[in-house]
């Protein structure tokens, strides 16, 4: 897709603007951070900026350029007032800026579905074997296996009794909620392959992750309703299995009891619920106008629950966190509007991630044009 | 798309109804006088905005948990055994129970209405006979977005941050705040001490099996030990590293920063306008 043809004549000056995707894989790597610092994050927004600049003979997607600006316009302007009223605003209003060239760029880009496809299930399959690895390892040798041992920082995974394995991340629920991303922005990008899907809900089960697995319930809701249907008696099976290789591990008290089905019968008093969404359904709010419409980008978003939502409902208010909903299900394909948005909501649930790359380059990946309009750009170019 | 032979006044080299990477870069720079005017104004909006903004201060102080049976066990090995009970295997429970505390509502409430802050955190709503139940549900929601509690995983360190727009008041009421909550934690120790005693004494009246009676005794005596710590006096849970001190200036609004931010946004805001006008002007619009 180097050169345009009109007629016999190749003319470079049309080419469109060709973008890779493997630093994003990076930007899926948000744990690994120093001093609050994601040092993998503004390298890929720097590599981003610098390729959009090198390649300067190229025409970029007018169209995907402006969906962006009305995507951003609403946290551009959170950001303003939030820069205006909070000491601490600035460290998350400069990682939503970035977010902001890192969306620009990537949207007025013309990337190939297939392309993208094909690299997002290489990251399911790299990040799902990093857990599978973590897990097997070990059931089978008792050595738990830290990512982060280099950077001299535990991980959240060690439980009495065993472990929640978390992959790359330091804790399972940062596993799933990138998992989460990754097999839902494959299937809005429409692409489909069982086995991938599988690798990745089985590493997201494996995690003990709560969180985890509501959202295999909602992902199969979504995209594989069919496979919701065994998902029971698969759960089931799975647990049969294990109580066959492993005994323990199912026993009272055991770990998949404490952290799983102790938890989920006791789901009002989870602790992690609690710091999680206690404060959201508590709704103590000490102004009517920030309840509605915000008070700004702030670091301090916890007084509705340590989680994305409450990022945004603290930033923008309930008006504003509807609109920027609203504007998703505008921008994206038409056929994927529904899905996109409630992938977007349950995503936010899990943490707050909108400093993160990840999410803006979810954004761009989400918004992209639908397949069978990119696959004849591609081949018309 | 349709190919057109008009060109653009910035790049005549591209047609246009195909807006290039180059076409942007070079908006930006001949644009370069709207991105100063824009600029300016946000300058000027911060300078307005520094004239009329609220002075805001803020106090920290740096601590540790160092759980009192933990202080007991480091000093003496007497009640090594005990620590080892309490101390050791719940150690990270145990912290992020006291850090909970030190973050929990119950804590807040009780602070806001020991230092009597309802008239200092709504002084526009303040007056006398007003519903303080109801004004100080919202008082902890306000008190919340005003106190920072983070904890350093790599030294264990706590910094407790109050930001607000008392000078001479700021630095005491961080110093108080973690005293209340040290507080919390041994009332909260005692009752519960108190209430397993009262229960094992209760059983212990009621059975004469030698064995689960001497059993019921060594728990009882754990309890009066845990009982006596907290009556002990001295800090429970907290140990101050570094008493908050009387800020020396605001630490809200600061002018470089807000120049900076405001520089940023509107550099940004800027560039989405160039944009904007080679879209346009690409024959987008039609």
């Amino acid at each position: 897709m180097n050169g345009a043809t009109i007629g016999s004549v190749s003319n470079p000056k049309l080419r469109t603007l060709e973008l890779p995707f493997w630093p994003l894989g990076l930007a899926t790597l948000w744990e690994f951070y120093f001093a609050g610092i994601r040092p993998l994050d503004h390298l890929v927004v720097a590599l981003y900026i610098f390729l959009f600049i090198i390649q300067n003979n190229r025409k970029v997607d007018t169209e995907k350029i402006l969906k962006t600006y009305v995507l951003c316009a609403p946290l551009f302007l959170a950001a303003v007032v939030g820069a205006l009223s909070s000491q601490g605003s600035w460290r998350p209003t400069i990682g939503i800026l970035e977010g902001f060239f890192l969306l620009f760029i990537f949207s007025s880009a013309d990337n190939n579905i297939q392309r993208a496809t094909r690299f997002l299930r290489w990251l399911i399959l790299i990040h799902a074997v990093a857990l599978l690895f973590q897990f097997f390892v070990f059931e089978l040798a008792h050595v738990t296996i830290n990512y982060f041992g280099w950077l001299g920082r535990a991980t959240r995974v060690d439980v009495s009794g065993g472990i929640r394995p978390g992959g790359l991340f330091l804790e399972p629920a940062a596993f799933c909620l990138v998992m989460f991303s990754l097999l839902s922005a494959f299937r809005l990008l429409g692409s489909k392959c069982w086995w991938t899907e599988a690798t990745g809900i089985i590493a997201i089960l494996l995690s003990l992750s709560l969180w985890g697995v509501g959202s295999t319930l909602v992902y199969l809701t979504l995209f594989r309703p069919k496979w919701l249907l065994l998902f029971v008696p698969l759960l089931f099976g799975g647990a049969v299995f294990l109580y066959i290789k492993f005994g323990p591990l199912l026993s009272h008290n055991s770990i998949l009891d404490r952290l799983l089905v102790h938890r989920l019968m006791n789901i009002g008093k989870d602790r992690s619920g609690q710091a999680r969404y206690g404060a959201l359904l508590d709704g103590e709010v000490h102004s009517q106008w920030f309840l509605w419409f915000g008070e700004g980008i702030s670091d301090k978003y916890e007084s509705y629950g340590a989680n994305g939502l409450s990022f945004l409902l603290t930033a923008m208010g309930i008006i504003g966190t509807l609109l920027l909903c609203f504007i998703l299900f505008a921008v994206a394909p038409t056929g994927r509007r529904f899905k996109s948005v409630i992938c977007f909501v349950f995503m936010l649930s899990a943490a707050n991630f909108w400093t993160s790359m990840w999410l803006w380059a979810w954004l761009a990946l989400v918004i992209e044009v639908p397949p069978a309009k990119s696959l004849k750009s591609v081949f018309s170019v | 798309m349709s190919q057109t032979t008009t060109t653009s006044p910035l790049h005549p080299q591209h047609d246009n109804t195909d807006l290039h990477v180059s076409q942007i870069i070079g908006g930006f720079r001949a644009r370069w006088k709207l991105f100063a005017l824009v600029i300016a104004i946000s300058w000027i909006l911060v300078a307005a905005y520094l004239a009329v903004a609220h002075a805001t201060y803020t106090a920290s102080a740096q601590i540790f948990y160092m759980p009192q049976i933990q202080r007991m066990q480091n000093s003496s090995g007497a009640l090594s055994r005990l620590g080892a009970l309490y101390g050791f295997h719940g150690q990270d429970q145990q912290k992020e129970i006291a850090l909970a505390t030190l973050k929990s509502n119950t804590l807040i409430r009780d602070f806001i209405t020991q230092e009597r802050l309802l008239p200092m955190l709504f002084p526009e709503k303040w007056r006398t006979g007003i519903d303080t139940d109801a004004l100080l549900t919202r008082g902890v929601a306000k008190f919340k977005g005003l106190i920072n509690i983070s904890s350093d995983d790599m030294t264990g360190a706590i910094n407790v941050s109050l930001s607000i727009q008392n000078k001479a008041l700021v630095a005491r009421l961080v110093n108080s705040y973690v005293e209340t909550g040290d507080a919390l934690l041994r009332k909260n120790a005692l009752s519960r001490s108190e209430s397993s005693l009262h229960y094992l004494e209760s059983q212990l009246s009621h059975t004469n099996i030698t064995e689960l009676r001497s059993a019921i005794t060594v728990l009882a005596e754990q309890q009066l030990q845990e009982i006596t710590l907290a009556k002990n006096s001295g800090p429970f849970a907290f140990e101050f590293v570094d008493r908050a001190t009387t800020p020396l200036g605001p630490s809200w609004p600061r002018p470089l920063l807000l120049l900076v931010i405001s520089t940023f946004l509107s550099a940004i805001l800027t560039a989405a306008i160039s944009v904007t006008i080679d879209i346009k002007n690409s024959g987008y619009f039609g």
